[in-house]
Order: structure tokens, then sequence, then C-alpha cells
């Protein structure tokens, strides 16, 4: 039995009648967009990966927010270094703002943290960093973002986890928990 | 002053801030804008500047038509050139001044994937996996029209057949015919 004579038995006994060229051509469309677009899935949209990891962190020379002094990162090489971009108007920075704070006071010498303002100033920092817990480390003013550029900040609070010798290990974004700084900070061991 | 001078001078002040405070809202570039010096690691990341430094006009049409082909990071899909968030204000006094530097379109594009990756560009480079997005509309556009042309040229047949069968229909029987037949054999009997 041929094509059109099963198409036509089959319109004969009201049944939609298929045409299997159309049909051929929209799998051979259809089928690897649904796969190309099932790939998707495996990933997390929120995890934005760096390509800085595993290469020397960007240096930068930033003034303090209260101006007395400037810091780079070429001065902090020797131990870790914790590195979080945050704002002002940015409400996980203020939950993990005092965790960060305290993890300073914690890990005292062994490991270096720095805080850089993202897009924020100078004023507004100063009045959030009294409201929430203070400077326990350098908080650094970037004017104009050099150093957001240069680490490819996409949106605050990201941190990065340089070690000893200046290489990225890794960047977190979103709110830091105490577990997840302990065990970036160990993998750098 | 008489008061119409007043007035048009008033007139051209607020047209000359208006428009400057509608072009940084559009994100365009402002001359005049204090140039952005150039971070420490921008060097290290770049290497030298590839070429002498660039001012005027040259300096604008370069700066306008890179940003608008580098990705706003925090934007769906715009390039930082329209963009009015302060990040792409930073990344376009960024990029002004690696031009103004002397450095090449590559060379800036190099120094900014190597933070963010590829994905700051807006057009992916046409290599690898990225010729996709350039071959897959041409050809997805031949095989639209190879569809087309097939369907078409399926039906036109049919049309022609349903046509050549109205052409050689047997005449209708309008009952004239012994009357004519009987005319012809008088006429070649006249003859």
């Amino acid at each position: 039995m041929t094509v059109s004579e099963s198409q036509s038995r089959a319109a004969a006994q009201g049944r939609p009648r298929v045409s299997w060229p159309v049909l051929v051509i929209g799998l051979i469309i259809v089928v690897p967009l649904i796969v190309l677009l099932a790939q998707g899935f495996k990933y997390d949209p929120r995890d934005i990966s760096s390509p800085l990891i595993d290469k020397p962190a960007p240096d930068f020379a930033l003034q303090t927010v209260d101006g007395d002094r400037e810091v780079t990162l070429a001065s902090l090489k020797g131990k870790p270094t914790v590195i979080n971009f945050f704002s002002t108007w940015c409400l996980p920075c203020e939950q993990e703002h005092p965790m960060l704070i305290a993890a300073a006071r914690a890990y005292g010498d062994r490991v270096n943290f720095v805080g850089i303002v993202f897009e924020d100033t100078r004023a507004k920092v100063n009045q959030w960093l009294d409201r929430h817990g203070g400077r326990g480390y350098p908080v650094l003013i970037d004017v104009g973002g050099p150093a957001a550029i240069a680490y490819g900040v996409y949106g605050v609070p990201e941190t990065y986890f340089v070690d000893a010798r200046g290489v990225i290990r890794s960047k977190v974004k979103g709110a830091l928990t105490f577990g997840t700084l302990q065990s970036q900070l160990e993998a750098m061991q | 002053m008489s008061p119409r001078a007043l007035l048009a001078v008033t007139f051209l002040l607020v047209a000359v801030y208006a428009t400057a405070a509608q072009a940084q809202r559009r994100g365009e570039p402002i001359r005049g804008e204090a140039e952005l010096a150039l971070g420490p690691d921008v060097e290290a990341a770049a290497g030298p500047p590839a070429g002498p430094p660039v001012t005027g006009d040259e300096l604008e049409r370069r700066s306008w038509a890179l940003s608008m082909e580098v990705r706003c990071p925090v934007c769906q899909g715009q390039p930082i050139a329209e963009s009015p968030a302060e990040s792409a204000r930073h990344m376009k006094r960024q990029v002004r001044a690696m031009v103004a530097a002397g450095y090449s379109d590559e060379q800036i594009f190099a120094y900014l994937e190597n933070s963010y990756g590829e994905f700051i560009r807006l057009s992916p480079r046409p290599e690898g996996m990225n010729l996709l997005v350039w071959v897959l509309p041409l050809a997805a556009l031949v095989i639209g029209a190879g569809v087309v042309v097939w369907l078409v040229g399926r039906k036109q047949p049919a049309r022609a057949r349903a046509a050549g069968a109205v052409a050689v229909a047997p005449p209708e029987d309008t009952g004239l015919a012994p009357w004519i037949e009987r005319a012809r054999r008088e006429a070649e009997g006249d003859g």
C-alpha cells in the first residue's frame, strides 16, 4: 500500500490526513531546538561564572571611604583575601555585613577582608556602615567603577576569594553565610 | 538688556540644559565629561596601547560605535551606549578612556572579555559554535523558501490538470447537432 493510498483510506475513514514530508521537516527543525533548550536546564541562571577564576586577580588602587589612605591589591598579597563588592541599596548586603565583620574578627591576621563599594557615594556608605556593624576591615570607594569592571561584577553582593599568591580561586554571588565563607577559605588552603 | 533679549537668553540656556540632560538619559557621550583614569589592571590585561592617543571627533565616533557593541551587564540585551544604568555609564567612560589612550577596538574587547567573558559582546564572534547564530537563520530561510516552492509547485499541476479537463470536456448537447449537420450537407451539395 502506497502513502497516498493510506492517506486516501485515512481520509475516507474520517481520520486527519498525515503529510509525511511536512512531519519529517517539522521534526528535523523542532527536535534539535528542544535538545538545545533542554541543555539550558543543566545551568543555574543565577550562577554566573567568572572567566577570572584561576587567573591573577586584577590589581586596584582605591581610597578608603574615610579617605585616609589608599589600598592596593599588591599590598594584600601573602595572605588569602576576601573581596566583597557591596552597596547601601542592596538588602542581601545588609544581611551578610555583620557576618563579614564577625568573620574578619575571627580570622584575624590569617585572612585579609576588603569591602569595595559598588555604585554608591562616600557619605551614604559611611552612614550605612555606622548603622550596620561599623568597619571591621578596609572599605574602599570605587569612583567610576574601574575595580567593578576589572572584576566583571554583574550585581551586588559578589565576593571573590583570592589566594595568598593573588590568584582568584572562586566567586560567590548573593549573600554569604559563614558556612560558605569557611568552606571557600578552607578550599584555598 | 531688554526683556526680549533676557527671554531669548533664558530660553537658550534651558534648551542647552534640556539637550544635555536628554543626551545623558539616552546614554550618549557628553563632550567635556571628565575622562576616567585607566585602572592599574588595564595594561596588565590589555597590554600597551596599539596606537597613538585619540581625540576629537574620532574619539567620539569610535567610543560610540564600541559602546553600541558592548552589552550592559545589568540590562536585558541592551548596549551600554543606550543604557541609563550606572554600571553602563561607568563602562562607557572606561571604553572612552581606553579609546582616548590609543587602545584598539580588539584590545578593548579583550580587556572586557577578560573580566566578563564573551557574554559582554552583543554580537558574538563568527567562529566555532557561534557560527550557528549566523548560519541557522540563513538555513531556516532557505529551507522555508524550499518548502514554499515545493508546496506551490505541488498545487499547480493539480490546477493545470483541472484546467485541461475543462478544455477537453465534450460540448454540451444543445439539440442543434442535426440541424448543423443538415446545413453542412446542403452547403456541400451546393458546392
